[in-house]
């Protein structure tokens, strides 16, 4: 990761990689303060920090949102295809 | 006399496979089923044919001990797990998430700060309104399909199976830091396409 890399210091790709953990589950007490440090004087990562957070809610959202029907004509051909393989 | 019949019936199905009913009976929600895990419609139809297919062959060891549809969707499932497994192992060796050239370049300059022209904008729609949530769940799906591969099958499982990281590490066989790497970049790739695609607009 290089060497900027310091737990209490992290630069803007570590910040969000840190930010994606949290999402996820609590981080470790440095990493937490390393990154509320850095929060606090970027902007850019804030509002990533922010935006994130509501992609996380838009793909569970997906989820529960009714996928696409099937059509008539595949279960037609399925149909078909167990019948000719019923036959043989 | 025919509802007799028609009660017989019902308790035949019971314990053997009676596949010329299976479209019917059980299409639809093995399709449901199949588009949650996977989210690309054409793919799932291709796992609902490959399981019925596949029960079709197996017929003879059903025993009836669980429901015909138990059975189905237990197959169903095996085929998605198997859909995942292929790309992960073959398609993407790890040394191409670990290799020397960062991805995050693009993304981020060598001191690791935000690159000008891909910093996050501020995101001025509002999505929680109807007709614009309808068009912004299209887009997150069309952003979905352009991630790249694994980041795609990580994104899938994490939020469309709420499967826990642990477990999609054990099935990709995946390290849990090149798990947050993969995640991290989808994400990256995911929020730069919404900007571009939604909210530029």
């Amino acid at each position: 990761m290089g060497h900027h890399l310091h737990t209490l210091l992290p630069c803007c790709k570590e910040a969000t990689l840190l930010a994606e953990k949290q999402l996820q589950q609590p981080l470790p007490l440095l990493q937490r303060i390393g990154l509320q440090f850095h929060l606090l004087y970027c902007f850019f990562c804030r509002r990533y920090v922010k935006q994130s957070r509501i992609i996380d809610q838009q793909l569970r959202a997906l989820q529960a949102s009714e996928g696409p029907a099937l059509e008539e004509s595949v279960k037609l051909q399925w149909e078909e295809k167990i019948a000719a393989a019923l036959k043989k | 006399m025919q509802v007799e019949d028609r009660h017989t019936t019902v308790q035949k199905s019971m314990t053997s496979c009676n596949p010329k009913e299976w479209v019917k009976l059980y299409a639809d929600d093995l399709f449901k089923f199949a588009c949650s895990k996977v989210a690309d419609s054409a793919q799932a139809q291709d796992l609902v044919q490959d399981t019925f297919l596949s029960g079709l062959q197996a017929m003879a060891q059903f025993r009836g001990d669980s429901s015909e549809k138990t059975w189905l969707m237990a197959i169903l499932k095996n085929k998605i797990i198997d859909y995942y497994r292929k790309p992960a192992k073959t398609v993407f060796p790890l040394d191409s998430i670990t290799s020397d050239s960062d991805p995050l370049s693009l993304f981020f300059n060598e001191k690791g700060h935000w690159r000008k022209e891909m910093a996050p904008k501020a995101w001025t729609t509002d999505i929680q309104d109807g007709i614009r949530q309808h068009e912004f769940t299209r887009i997150l799906r069309a952003c979905m399909d352009k991630l790249n591969g694994i980041g795609k099958t990580l994104f899938q499982q994490k939020f469309l199976e709420e499967k826990k990281s642990a477990d999609i590490c054990k099935d990709l066989a995946i390290t849990p830091s090149n798990y947050w790497v993969i995640i991290h970049r989808a994400k990256l790739q995911l929020r730069a396409c919404l900007e571009k695609n939604w909210f530029s607009n």
